[in-house]
């Protein structure tokens, strides 16, 4: 009976411990989900911008996507160097430059009211790269709480159009990622 | 070798009780929601604590690369203003007025979280989209003060006003999203302007 109870109260104990530890890794097995899907599509994963058109029915990479936003996305690397992300938007349409760790949280997002121009230039670099915090270069510097994460930047199409679609994309595979 | 094997067992058995009761929380975020505000059908996260791993988990579940509150509000109604789950078996009138944000938008989503499938590649409405409810007023000072409203349709039979199609879907979620809302709608996420969705009987 004594080892019944003290049976008990260990599989209580253990099985919080499960439970604590599944919902504090959840979001990383969903990015990883995520990353995988990714992978098998692209083989040049890392510090590379994919560019998404508007999301439909057929779009099933991430749960309830947005279908009024093209986006450049890209998962950044960088362990080894920072990287230093640049583009030219348009102007007088909602924009966004946000980045994610791969725990999910958004840690850094601006939009283009928030930017001084319709051009963004941004370094990600975390702690270790110290010499780039003298920045010898116009950008912005960003830390990243580790050496890995994710890139989205949204554009607005206020409406569904061929041509609309075609020049906002434009906009998109203009922005460029390179490791400095 | 008796406790080990008693161990092992205890360790695995604990490991399915507790990831499986995490998943079903996960999975079933009507009973978990103490932390959402509620204005009529419609509930929103009005702080994203991502400090808090429940909802750190919840957000990457259904709304993977969600930008944070500061930047947009996201609303959400599963139900109707009496209480009953969205779906394709019913017709649903949504009414409601423009919110104060510099850009919104409604989307419907099925019950795999995904775009509903439809021949015209309808999923939703925003402000430049939408079709407003002409309105008449023989006092010009009133129609030029008077909020426009909008209705929309949610139905699996097509409509020539603001249709949102509902396929077949046993349960259907409405996302309202607002784009830098301004200070007020964050003081009052709970008694702000909301669409009101009936069905239709």
């Amino acid at each position: 009976m004594k080892k019944a109870l003290l049976y008990t109260i260990i599989c209580f104990g253990l099985s919080y411990g499960f439970y604590e530890l599944t919902i504090f890794y959840y979001p990383n097995l969903v990015y990883y989900g995520f990353y995988q899907k990714v992978a098998e599509m692209n083989p040049d994963l890392e510090n590379t911008f994919r560019i998404l058109t508007a999301p439909d029915e057929d779009s099933r990479l991430v749960v309830k996507p947005n279908p009024d936003f093209a986006y450049a996305s890209a998962f950044y690397n960088i362990s080894e160097h920072p990287i230093r992300i640049k583009g030219i938007m348009p102007n007088e349409t909602y924009w966004s430059v946000a980045l994610y760790q791969p725990n999910t949280i958004n840690y850094f997002v601006r939009n283009d009211q928030e930017f001084d121009s319709s051009e963004f230039d941004l370094i990600i670099s975390n702690n270790q790269n110290l010499q780039y915090e003298n920045n010898i270069y116009s950008s912005e510097i960003i830390h990243s709480p580790g050496s890995k994460g994710f890139i989205l930047i949204r554009l607005l199409l206020k409406e569904r159009s061929e041509v609309l679609e075609q020049e906002m994309l434009s906009f998109l595979t203009s922005i460029s990622i390179e490791a400095i | 070798m008796k406790y080990a094997v008693h161990g092992i067992f205890l360790v695995l058995l604990s490991a399915i009780i507790g990831t499986s009761w995490a998943l079903f929380q996960l999975n079933n975020i009507n009973t978990n929601t103490s932390f959402m505000i509620y204005n009529g059908p419609w509930r929103v996260n009005p702080v994203m604590d991502l400090s808090n791993h429940f909802q750190r988990a919840l957000i990457a579940k259904v709304g993977l690369f969600a930008l944070r509150e500061t930047e947009v509000i996201y609303f959400t109604a599963t139900m109707d203003n009496e209480g009953n789950p969205l779906d394709s078996e019913h017709d649903y009138i949504i009414e409601g007025t423009v919110p104060d944000a510099r850009y919104w938008s409604y989307t419907v989503y099925g019950d795999d979280n995904f775009l509903v499938p439809n021949p015209g590649k309808i999923y939703g409405y925003n402000q430049e989209t939408i079709h407003f409810t002409p309105q008449e007023s023989d006092n010009p000072e009133l129609s030029e003060h008077t909020q426009p409203i909008y209705t929309m349709i949610l139905s699996r039979d097509e409509s020539d006003h603001n249709w949102l199609p509902s396929g077949q879907n046993k349960q259907l979620a409405i996302t309202l999203r607002l784009y830098n809302a301004a200070p007020a709608v964050y003081k009052n996420l709970a008694t702000i302007p909301l669409p009101d969705i009936k069905k239709v009987p």
